[in-house]
C-alpha cells in the first residue's frame, strides 16, 4: 500500500498526515464545527502533531494519537467561538466524541466510506447531481437553489431525502458486513 | 420543543447545515445532552456528511475516490507539506541562535511568560515594538537604541543599553549577545545566571553589570555582593563588590574596574521615561487642538483637565453641535492618562458610564478611541453603544475573547439573527495585555462589507460576523453610553460595563482613511 518507504521523519509525518487527514476531518466535524472551523481546527491539529512528533511512538495508531489532539484542539476553538455559530457546550463536545470513538470501535471509517461508495453509485443521477452541487463547497444551498429555480427550503428537503436514503443503504449494508 | 425520531433528524441535518434558529440549537443541544442514541444518530449523520464532503462526488467526476492511499491525495499531501515547512523555517530559525539581526521575538503571552519590561526611555526594539507592562516569553530580544527595564518573573531585574540583544532563557537566565546591563538581585532571586559568550554568570546576591562587545568579549563588574563566573574549564571564580574581570576566550581575567566602563541604571530608566513622557504628552496635545478643527468630526472629546468634581464631558469639536453633544459622566472617576500629566476616566462599577445624546444619520462613521483595558470580564463590554438597538443604529464593544464587535441593523431588534450585520475583528487582546493603552477604531460605510476596524492605527481583519453580505444602510447614535449600555434588549445578558478607562474619543461623520488613523496612532501612542 505505501508508495514508497518514506526516508526521513518529515516524509513520514507527511505520509501518515495526508492518509488520515480525511478521517481526522470527520472526526473534528463529528464534534458538531462547521466546515470553515473544521478546515481551522483541522490546520492546527497537524501543527500540534508536528510539534510533538518527535514524542510519537511510530509503533502506535496515528489516528488514535490524531483523536485525542483533535478532540483537545475542537474544545480550544470551542472558547474563541462566538456563541451564534452554534458550536455545542464543552460536556456535549466530549459526549459526542465519545460516541464518535464508539461508533468507530464498530465501523472503521475506511469500511464506511466503501459502503457510501457502494451507496451513491445506485443512486439516481439526478440525485447524485443534487449532493455534488451542495456538497461541492463554492456555493451555497442558497444560489444553487436559485440556480435550479427552486426554494432552498425544498432543495433541502430534496437533500433531506436523499441523505436519509443513503443512510438507510449504508447502515444495510454495514449490517451485512 | 417536541422532539421525535424525525424532528431529532431534522434538527441534527439542519445544524450539519448551518440553517438552526437560535432556540432550535438551544433544544438540540439539551436533547442531545440527555439522549445517549440521539448523539449517535449525530454522529452518524456527521459521518454521512463528512463522508459526501470529502469523498469526491464532489469532483465532477462520477468515480468517487475513496483510497486512502497518499497518491489519492496530492492536493492534501502539498497543503501538509507547506505546513510542515512553514514550522521547520522558524524552528531552524529558533535553533541557530548565533543568527544577528532581527529575530522572531519573544511572543507575547502571559502563561509562558518569564519577564516582563517594566520601563522603558527612548527604546526602540528589532522587530515587533513591545510596550511596557507586556510579559515576554522565552526568546531574544533585540533593543536597537534606548534604554529598558526588564523584571524576571524570578526576581532579578536589568537595565539594558542599547544597542543589545538578549535571549530570555527563563525566569532566572538570560544570555547576553551584545550590549550592556546592568543587574539587580534581591535576595529572592539569587542565583540569577547570565552568560555571556562562554561564561556563566551566577549572581549571588546584589547587583553586577555586564557589557558584550563585538569582540566577542565581555567585560564584568561586580558593584556589590557576589558573582560567580565559570568558564569553560568548569573552575568557578569568585568576585566581589568592587571587582572586574574580562572574559574571553572561556575563561575569567580580573582586571581594573574601569575597564568596565559606565553603566546606566533602573534610575537612568525611569528619569529618561519621564522626559520621554513630558515630550510626548506635548505632542499628542499640539496635535488634539489642530484636530478639533476638523470640519467632519461631529463630536470630539479630548478628556483633559478633569476634575474629581468634573460631571460633564465637553465636546470640543469646533464645528457642529458644540455644547450640546457635552456627555455626562455618571459614576466614571478621574484616573491618570496615558501620560502623567492627562487626564481620563475610569469605568469600574457596573453604572459608570458616560451619557451622551447625539442625533442625526450618517452614510459614513468613523469611531476612535483611546483606552486602556483592564479586563474583558463580560461577555461583552461596551465601548459606545446607542440605547436599546433601534434601526440603524450602532454598536461598539469588545468581546471577552479580545476582539473588536461592530454591529448596525437596518431592522433594529426585528429578527436580529436575520438582519443584524455584525463584524468580528480578529482576536487582538488576551489578558497579559491587561492596563495597555489602544488606540481603538472602526469605519463603517453605507453598502457591503464597508466596515474596518482598527487597532494602534493598523487595519485588522474580519475573522466572523453574520449577515455581513447585507448592506449597511446608515448610521444613527441618539441616546447612547461610552462604557457602558442604557435600555439593553436582553435584561438576562445585559451588563456590558466598562472594566478600563478611556482619555480620548471621537466621532466622524465620514470615514478616516488608514493613513489618517495611522497618524492618530502615532501621535497619540503613551
Amino acid at each position: 500500500m505505501t508508495p514508497s518507504s518514506p526516508s526521513t521523519s518529515e516524509e513520514l509525518f507527511v505520509q501518515l498526515f495526508a492518509q488520515n487527514e480525511r478521517h481526522i476531518r470527520a472526526f473534528v466535524r463529528s464534534m458538531g464545527l462547521d466546515w470553515t472551523s473544521v478546515d481551522d481546527v483541522v490546520q492546527t491539529v497537524s501543527l500540534v502533531m508536528w510539534r510533538k512528533w518527535d514524542q510519537f511512538d511510530p509503533d502506535t495508531d496515528f489516528m488514535k494519537w490524531g483523536r485525542v489532539i483533535a478532540r483537545f484542539e475542537v474544545l480550544k476553538f470551542r472558547r474563541t467561538m462566538a456563541r451564534d455559530r452554534h458550536v455545542f457546550y464543552d460536556d456535549l463536545i466530549e459526549l459526542i466524541a465519545d460516541a464518535s470513538l464508539e461508533r468507530e470501535a464498530q465501523v472503521s471509517n475506511e469500511h464506511y466510506v466503501e459502503c457510501l461508495q457502494a451507496c451513491l453509485d445506485t443512486l439516481p443521477e439526478q440525485s447524485r447531481e443534487l449532493i455534488r452541487a451542495a456538497y461541492e463547497g463554492d456555493k451555497s444551498i442558497k444560489e444553487v437553489a436559485a440556480d435550479v429555480g427552486k426554494s432552498a427550503t425544498a432543495l433541502y428537503k430534496a437533500l433531506d431525502r436523499i441523505r436519509k436514503q443513503l443512510q438507510g443503504c449504508i447502515e444495510g449494508r454495514l449490517v451485512a458486513g | 420543543m417536541e422532539i421525535d425520531s424525525d424532528k431529532l433528524r431534522q434538527l441534527i441535518q439542519a445544524h450539519l447545515d448551518q440553517r438552526l434558529s437560535d432556540e432550535e440549537f438551544e433544544a438540540l443541544q439539551e436533547y442531545l445532552e440527555k439522549n445517549p442514541e440521539a448523539r449517535a444518530e449525530y454522529v452518524e449523520l456527521a459521518q454521512l456528511d463528512a463522508g459526501l464532503r470529502d469523498s469526491g462526488v464532489a469532483d465532477g467526476s462520477n468515480v468517487v475516490a475513496f483510497s486512502l492511499g497518499v497518491e489519492k491525495s496530492g492536493t492534501n499531501w502539498w497543503a501538509v507539506a507547506a505546513v510542515v515547512m512553514a514550522f521547520l523555517l522558524p524552528t531552524t530559525f529558533l535553533l541557530n541562535t548565533r543568527t544577528q539581526g532581527d529575530s522572531v521575538g519573544p511572543a507575547l503571552a502571559a502563561v509562558n511568560g518569564v519577564a516582563v519590561i517594566t520601563a522603558q526611555a527612548d527604546a526602540v526594539w528589532g522587530g515587533s515594538e513591545l510596550a511596557t507592562g507586556v510579559a515576554l516569553e522565552p526568546g531574544r530580544l533585540v533593543l536597537k537604541e534606548g534604554l529598558a527595564q526588564i523584571d524576571f518573573f524570578g526576581g532579578a531585574s536589568i537595565s539594558l543599553s542599547g544597542p543589545a540583544e538578549i535571549e530570555l532563557v527563563n525566569r532566572d537566565a538570560a544570555i547576553l549577545y551584545r550590549g550592556r546591563l546592568k543587574a539587580d538581585v534581591p535576595p529572592a532571586a539569587r542565583g540569577f545566571e547570565v552568560r555571556a559568550g562562554d561564561i556563566l554568570l551566577e549572581d549571588l546576591g546584589t547587583s553586577f553589570g555586564l557589557s558584550v562587545g563585538e569582540d566577542d568579549g565581555a567585560d564584568l563588574i561586580v558593584f556589590d555582593g557576589e558573582v560567580r563566573a565559570t568558564g569553560v574549564d568548569g573552575k568557578p571564580m569568585l568576585l566581589f563588590g568592587g571587582d572586574s574581570a574580562r572574559l574571553e576566550k572561556g575563561a575569567a581575567t580580573p582586571q581594573d574596574a574601569k575597564e568596565a566602563g559606565e553603566f546606566a541604571d533602573i534610575n537612568d530608566v525611569i528619569a529618561g521615561s519621564g522626559d520621554r513622557e513630558d515630550s510626548r504628552y506635548t505632542a499628542w496635545k499640539e496635535a488634539s487642538l489642530d484636530r478639533r478643527r476638523d470640519p467632519r468630526l461631529i463630536a470630539y472629546y479630548d478628556f483633559e483637565d478633569i476634575t474629581a468634581a468634573t460631571r460633564r464631558l465637553r465636546n470640543q469639536a469646533l464645528h457642529g453641535e458644540g455644547s450640546e453633544l457635552d456627555g455626562g459622566i455618571v459614576g466614571a472617576r478621574l484616573a491618570e492618562g496615558r501620560w502623567g500629566s492627562k487626564t481620563a476616566l475610569d469605568f469600574r462599577s457596573e453604572g459608570d458610564r458616560v451619557r451622551f445624546n447625539i442625533p442625526g444619520e450618517w452614510d459614513a462613521i468613523t469611531l476612535y478611541a483611546w483606552v486602556r483595558i483592564d479586563a474583558l470580564d463580560r461577555h461583552l463590554s461596551s465601548l459606545f453603544l446607542t440605547d436599546y438597538f433601534d434601526e440603524n443604529e450602532i454598536h461598539w464593544q469588545l468581546a471577552n475573547d479580545g476582539y473588536l464587535h461592530f454591529a448596525c441593523s437596518p431592522m433594529g431588534v426585528v429578527d436580529i439573527p436575520k438582519h443584524n450585520r455584525r463584524f468580528y475583528s480578529d482576536v487582538f487582546w488576551e489578558p497579559s495585555m491587561s492596563g495597555q493603552w489602544f488606540l481603538l477604531a472602526v469605519t463603517a460605510e453605507r453598502g457591503i462589507g464597508k466596515v474596518t476596524h482598527f487597532v494602534n492605527g493598523q487595519a485588522i481583519g474580519i475573522s466572523d460576523g453574520t449577515q455581513m453580505d447585507k448592506p449597511l444602510t446608515a448610521m444613527r447614535i441618539g441616546g447612547a453610553d461610552l462604557g457602558n449600555w442604557s435600555d439593553p434588549i436582553w435584561p438576562d445578558r445585559s451588563l456590558r460595563s466598562l472594566n478600563g478607562r478611556i482619555d480620548e474619543f471621537a466621532i466622524y461623520g465620514a470615514a478616516l482613511s488608514p493613513k489618517e488613523i495611522a497618524e492618530i496612532y502615532e501621535v497619540g501612542r503613551p
